[in-house]
């Protein structure tokens, strides 16, 4: 299992960690009580500032998606750690339905056409669930 | 003898370190040359000239050099007071002064390379989520049985101590004459035995801080890239463990010398301590061309299956130095970072610890100087 981070990337570093290890929850590759690399070993192999794999760290934890200890380190609580705050779910839900109407505009003003949006969209969720239970 | 042999064996750490830097800026051929990548056909032309005159250079100074420490030990010899103290310090100067002519040697060409290197650094990265932790290259048995090896003979020394004479006979010359004589005092004695546990502690010390070593993987054949990586860290290991055991070995002699020499002028047991030696040294050798050969073949397949033998990060151009040899970045955290050039590994002089495992290694030095001037 690996993070991978792009320099060129435009989104903020912390947020293509927080993106990544998301992912990996998401997809089902980290599971309930997995441990998360400590901050400085993440920080030293991608070759970034601690303090940056810390504010990702943080995030994921405000979303209830890792705890972090003191002296333990981080882990992962659980994906559907969301599904149990109904509120946070609605709030996020709504969020995620602006970025993805975003996405699907970016695509459709890029000449893709409908069919071809919903094979890459397909393709993607495919992907996302492939190591799902 | 003794003495000729000692300036020969020190003779043996000059060329090796010679070796080491003739054979350095091409380790890892256009990928690394002088720690640069270049192009196949800068490598082999202008790279070429650059390397013949750095090794030119090298040889001049290594000549110069011996040169120097050579008529020092003709004129010591000339006057018949020669001893090992005699001689250590101008041979540790000699080796000090190699190496860093040679580092300079090395700096002063790499900025020739520099201009040729093209852009291979790499903007997209990869961490594993697993962390390397020193348990799981640590064998509980190996320890103990070390432990017992570093320890016991030291216990034996001690309890011996009150029954040895006030001086006590060490080196012997070809006709069975005492040449030198030690002291009969805690820190004398003890100091050779201490010498090989601080020893020993600089390895396990090098072992932990390896663990926690940067492995920035390619986000391309990542997981091969790995699996070879991983094991050459493991290989790497097993090495630094067996070179445990090469300077833990000489423990039990070093003492039994000490003690036989006192009781009985124990010559059988220098006699023994020199072919133990010889012996260790051989061994020593061949474990170190089997870790080199293993390790050629890892980064053969490494380098067949995945295309690179490092992954040289974007952001890291303005952080190394002297021809990537040394690390110097304040928001990294690690102690070890990979690099292209010389045992893969270079130090991150930002980090404090680094300053530690730095001080500790001048101790070993200044340990090793200081005991063989006074025996």
């Amino acid at each position: 299992m690996f993070i991978r981070f792009d320099y060129d990337d435009r989104r903020p570093a912390y947020q293509q960690i927080a993106d990544e290890i998301r992912e990996l929850i998401a997809r089902g590759e980290l599971v309930e009580g997995d441990s998360l690399p400590p901050v400085r070993q993440l920080a030293g192999d991608l070759g970034i500032n601690l303090n940056t794999v810390a504010a990702a760290y943080r995030g994921l934890q405000d979303e209830g998606l890792i705890s972090i200890r003191h002296g333990v380190g981080a882990e992962v609580v659980s994906r559907k750690q969301m599904a149990n705050n109904p509120a946070a779910l609605r709030k996020s839900e709504d969020e995620l339905r602006k970025s993805l109407r975003t996405v699907l505009a970016q695509l459709a003003l890029a000449g893709m056409s409908r069919s071809n949006i919903m094979n890459l969209v397909t393709d993607e969720l495919r992907g996302l669930f492939k190591g799902t239970k | 003898m003794v003495i000729i042999a000692i300036y020969l064996l020190t003779m043996v750490f000059d060329l090796g370190l010679l070796f080491y830097f003739l054979k350095l800026p091409i380790e890892q051929r256009e990928e690394a040359f002088f720690g640069y990548r270049v192009s196949s056909e800068s490598y082999h032309q202008q790279g070429r000239q650059i390397l013949t005159r750095y090794r030119y250079a090298l040889l001049a100074a290594f000549i110069l050099v011996e040169a120097a420490t050579l008529l020092m030990f003709i004129q010591e010899f000339g006057t018949g007071n020669l001893r090992i103290g005699t001689i250590t310090f101008p041979r540790v100067l000699a080796l000090l002064l190699l190496s860093l002519m040679a580092t300079i040697l090395y700096q002063v060409f790499s900025r020739q390379a520099a201009v040729h290197e093209e852009s291979g650094s790499t903007v997209r990265v990869a961490s594993s989520l697993k962390t390397r932790r020193l348990g799981d290259y640590t064998n509980g048995f190996y320890e103990v049985a070390l432990s017992l090896l570093l320890f016991i003979p030291m216990m034996v020394l001690l309890w011996s101590f009150s029954g040895l004479p006030q001086r006590i006979p060490w080196l012997l010359d070809s006709n069975g004459q005492v040449e030198g004589w030690l002291n009969k005092d805690i820190v004398t004695v003890f100091s050779l035995p201490f010498l090989i546990v601080y020893a020993q502690g600089w390895f396990l010390l090098l072992k932990h801080a390896m663990t926690r070593a940067t492995m920035t993987l390619p986000v391309e054949h990542t997981i091969e890239y790995l699996r070879h990586k991983e094991e050459d860290f493991r290989l790497g290991m097993t090495f630094l463990d067996r070179l445990r055991l090469v300077f833990a070995l000489p423990q039990p002699f070093v003492v039994a010398i000490i003690i036989f020499s006192a009781i009985e002028r124990g010559r059988i047991w220098q006699i023994g301590g020199i072919l133990f030696g010889l012996g260790l040294g051989i061994y020593a050798l061949l474990i170190f061309r089997s870790y080199e050969r293993q390790r050629a073949e890892v980064n053969r397949l490494l380098k067949a299956e995945t295309g690179i033998t490092c992954v040289q990060r974007v952001t890291d151009t303005g952080h190394w130095h002297l021809g990537k040899l040394c690390y110097y970045n304040p928001d990294s955290s690690a102690i070890f970072i990979e690099s292209p050039v010389g045992p893969h590994y270079a130090i991150n002089l930002a980090n404090r610890w680094a300053y530690f495992h730095l001080a500790y290694l001048i101790g070993l030095g200044f340990l090793i100087v200081w005991i063989l001037r006074t025996y």
